[in-house]
């Protein structure tokens, strides 16, 4: 059945419930004032290392507000270029990559999210993982927390939590 | 279209031959009027495979998180993609994305890039040909054209056109979906060699005003213009209107290379020109749409005896219709289509004769095509693993006029109108047996008022042995009905002709791997009995040839989280005629294809790379068309400026020269194909 999907001029239905994922996430976190030049300021997510999902993103968030805010999708070549993003997504699968990317952002107001083995614990705060064909994630709070924001508790109760000290469940 | 006529009335034999026909051209009874107001309340319910499938809405974002969590991602499932993929068959998709990135202009373009697929052009019209099979001068009606679901092969010659002559811009569609291999078990008569289905855009994918011009080469200008707008009253409505006009090539050919034919330069002959309007209204449950496409073309061949280098031989093609649909879900279990539709076809040959030499005379010939339909469908789910879809359809051809007259001075020398009927009745039978295994079982009945009846089944098996490997075990028949051109007008009509029937033999393997990773394989036989063909003793048409193809074809596609996406397949084929064992011709044994996409920069640059190969083909003179490889790049972009995105093509990248086949109505025995040429284009939209 993805035979037809594989093909659609839209990208494949992950990436797309994945975005879809993204776009709900904002009104379940917290930013503060000061991640925001002002407050008509665009909500910018970032995207690294994935077009398929920057291309979903494209069309998932295409007319939105939230909060009186319009949102924007940006391709960034490396997390440095992050600095206007609230959001930050992180396509790589590589540790290494990803370590430093994550380093590079630590402290900044920008809700990190990736779909990675080992994502939550190198310091990334939500991660995409597969169950029986479902999308799920786990989040790390401890993470969020550092950065100042406030994730509800009814995105953490779907939620597999994973403390930094904890071992994780972030197996597929 | 194209001078059935002239290259039987051509010269001397005009008058005796002329003569023959008329006795052919007798008016078949008129049928019954009682009948028709039973059959023309009967619906037609279109294939609603939604029962099967996760039903998602358009926008994901408007879900809650839980039932974002609960969406099966492996299996992606629009409703559409279910269809496709549950369809018995070896299935390609090309989509409105693909369109844009690889320069396609016309749908022939867009057929040539899918496994098994050629095209074949006589600078007139463009004929398609699959897995070896491409029928000279047959205007494609083994093929099954649909937009939308509505039928485009017309009631005379069966045409389905997709060059320049098509009926739809290439713009207005969201995707199309090619099913090869027989399907006259749902789709009648002509669902013979592949149905290629077009699914035009929805007006929500559409700017609310859209402009779009573009310059190629060989002096051709072209332009576009669309709406799309949705009303607080719940109509929606797109329309578009496009025109296209081609100044074309001086054309030499060898075959003509001598003083008094201009040294075998065609000048000035190769002109093209169209325009089309289409639109498609939708409100609650009903959907109108109306079209209309105009084409005329100079021949700059030659072809059909007329003399070299005038410019006068020309075609016009027209087709318009208009399609009132109504597609309802009545309830999880049941949906219905219903559908009323009247068309209208025309076809206007120029043809100037020496008559004697060097007076020349013109002829022109006409054919006019006028029918309506009805047509209804019921897709129930009968059970949980049963889905039961039942269909009725009836066709009135009003009228298949058919005239040719000398026209300066000249009197009327063949003019005659008939009418005639069809209808047919199918069911199609979808049985879960279990979670890795069902059955797809099809059986469709045609009754024509014109040769009689014609009943075609076809029964699939699928199975998935392991979650991301399906395999598909098809066996199929199909049918294409003799038309009235054949029967009645053609120079070598037959009124005793039967359809043409096949039967065939197909294993189907589709193979995920994770990371956008497939492999699809197909091996085939293909049976073909009573192909028309012209008995040369009698000089009639009759149903003569059996063939026998046999081939397999593998198609690999890979996208990359980078955005790159890589597709390539490859067809090997063997094509012969049962009773001399000869290979046909126009049938390449080997056809294979690359198509690349790179992102270069998001959306802001982006760049299409096909390569397509044939080898070597059979020509009618036995000699050989060479194999050739052909290039073509596209650059776009779609964010040059806000709502502005520009694309520019080189086809034919290399340069590389090339012949199609001619046929028996060229002297050329093959006719060689465009060089490199450029366009680019321009849209605008807001």
């Amino acid at each position: 059945m993805t035979g037809a999907s594989a093909q659609d001029d839209s990208p494949p239905l992950e990436y797309q419930v994945k975005a879809a994922f993204l776009f709900n996430f904002v009104r379940f976190v917290e930013w503060p004032p000061a991640a925001f030049r002002d407050r008509e300021a665009t909500f910018v997510i970032g995207v690294v290392d994935d077009e398929l999902l920057a291309r979903a993103l494209d069309q998932a968030v295409r007319g939105k507000v939230v909060d009186g805010r319009a949102f924007e999708v940006r391709r960034l070549q490396n997390a440095h270029e992050a600095g206007f993003c609230q959001m930050l997504y992180l396509g790589s699968s590589e540790t290494s990559r990803l370590a430093g990317l994550l380093r590079s952002i630590r402290s900044s107001a920008i809700l990190t999210i990736g779909d990675a083995r080992g994502f939550t614990r190198l310091g990334g705060m939500i991660n995409f993982i597969m169950q029986d064909r479902r999308l799920r994630f786990e989040i790390n709070p401890d993470a969020a927390e550092r950065a100042g924001l406030r994730i509800s508790s009814k995105l953490l109760q779907l939620a597999t939590i994973v403390r930094d000290a904890s071992p994780g469940e972030d197996g597929r | 279209m194209n001078a059935r006529g002239p290259c039987r009335w051509n010269g001397d034999s005009k008058n005796q031959e002329g003569g023959r026909t008329m006795k052919h051209a007798r008016r078949t009874r008129p049928i019954r009027p009682g009948a028709r107001p039973l059959l023309a309340v009967a619906l037609w319910i279109l294939w609603t495979p939604g029962a099967a499938a996760q039903e998602l809405p358009e926008d994901l974002t408007q879900l809650p998180l839980e039932q974002l969590m609960a969406i099966d991602v492996v299996y992606g499932a629009s409703l559409h993609d279910q269809k496709v993929t549950e369809a018995p068959s070896f299935v390609s998709v090309v989509t409105a994305d693909e369109i844009e990135r690889y320069g396609y202009r016309t749908l022939a373009d867009v057929l040539r890039s899918v496994p098994g697929f050629y095209t074949t052009y006589d600078r007139n019209y463009t004929y398609i040909g699959v897995r070896g099979f491409s029928r000279p001068s047959d205007y494609n009606s083994r093929f099954l054209l649909l937009i939308d679901g509505h039928r485009i092969n017309d009631n005379f010659y069966g045409s389905a056109y997709v060059g320049t002559e098509a009926v739809i811009d290439v713009e207005q569609i969201d995707r199309v979906e090619i099913i090869r291999g027989p399907s006259s078990s749902l789709y009648g008569t002509s669902a013979f060699f592949a149905v290629v289905n077009v699914i035009t855009r929805k007006q929500a994918d559409l700017p609310r005003l859209q402009f779009s011009g573009l310059g190629a080469s060989y002096g051709t200008p072209a332009g576009r213009v669309s709406l799309s707008r949705k009303f607080e009253s719940g109509v929606s409505v797109r329309a578009s209107a496009s025109a296209y006009e081609s100044g074309g090539q001086s054309l030499f050919y060898k075959e003509y290379d001598d003083p008094l034919n201009n040294n075998g330069v065609f000048e000035n002959g190769d002109d093209d020109r169209y325009f089309r309007i289409f639109s498609t209204t939708t409100f609650k449950d009903f959907t109108i749409q109306a079209a209309l496409s105009s084409r005329e073309k100079g021949i700059p061949t030659g072809a059909f005896d007329t003399p070299f280098n005038d410019a006068d031989a020309r075609t016009l093609d027209e087709r318009s219709y208009l399609d009132l649909r109504y597609e309802r879900a009545l309830s999880d279990r049941v949906g219905l289509l219903a559908r009323l539709y009247y068309d209208r076809y025309y076809y206007r040959g120029d043809y100037p004769y020496y008559s004697p030499y060097p007076t020349i005379l013109l002829y022109r010939e006409h054919s006019w095509g006028t029918w309506y339909g009805t047509e209804a469908k019921l897709t129930l789910k009968t059970t949980k693993t049963q889905t039961l879809t039942t269909g009725v359809e009836y066709r009135d051809n009003l009228k298949q006029h058919y005239r040719w007259k000398n026209v300066d001075p000249g009197p009327l020398d063949f003019d005659d109108s008939r009418s005639s009927s069809e209808g047919g009745l199918y069911v199609q039978d979808e049985i879960l047996l279990s979670k890795r295994l069902s059955f797809n079982l099809g059986l469709r009945h045609d009754q024509y008022q014109t040769f009689g009846g014609s009943t075609n089944p076809r029964l699939a098996i699928i199975c998935n042995p392991v979650e991301q490997t399906t395999l598909k075990f098809i066996f199929g028949g199909a049918f294409r009905a003799p038309t009235v051109y054949e029967l009645h007008y053609g120079s070598h009509a037959n009124s005793d002709l039967d359809p043409e029937t096949m039967r065939t033999y197909e294993v189907v393997v589709e193979q995920y791997a994770r990371g956008n990773f497939r492999v699809t394989g197909s091996a085939y036989l293909y049976r073909i009995q009573d192909l028309v063909s012209v008995n040369t003793t009698t000089n009639l048409f009759e149903n003569l040839d059996h063939v026998r193809s046999q081939g397999i074809d593998l198609e690999l596609e890979k996208r990359f989280k980078s955005g790159f996406k890589l597709r390539t397949s490859s067809t090997l084929q063997q094509t012969r005629d049962d009773t001399t064992d000869r290979l046909l011709t126009n049938s390449p044994r080997h056809l294979a294809k690359l198509n690349a996409d790179f992102p270069i920069k998001g959306e802001r640059l982006s760049a299409g790379v096909e390569v397509q190969y044939a080898s070597k083909r059979v020509t009618l003179a036995g000699n050989y068309a060479p194999g050739y490889a052909v290039a073509n790049l596209t650059l776009l972009s779609r964010q040059l400026a806000k709502g502005l995105s520009i694309s520019g093509s080189v086809y034919n990248l290399f340069d590389k020269t090339y012949a199609d086949p001619g046929s028996e109505h060229h002297l050329q025995d093959t006719i060689e194909q465009d060089g490199r040429n450029f366009r680019l284009k321009l849209t605008w939209g807001f």
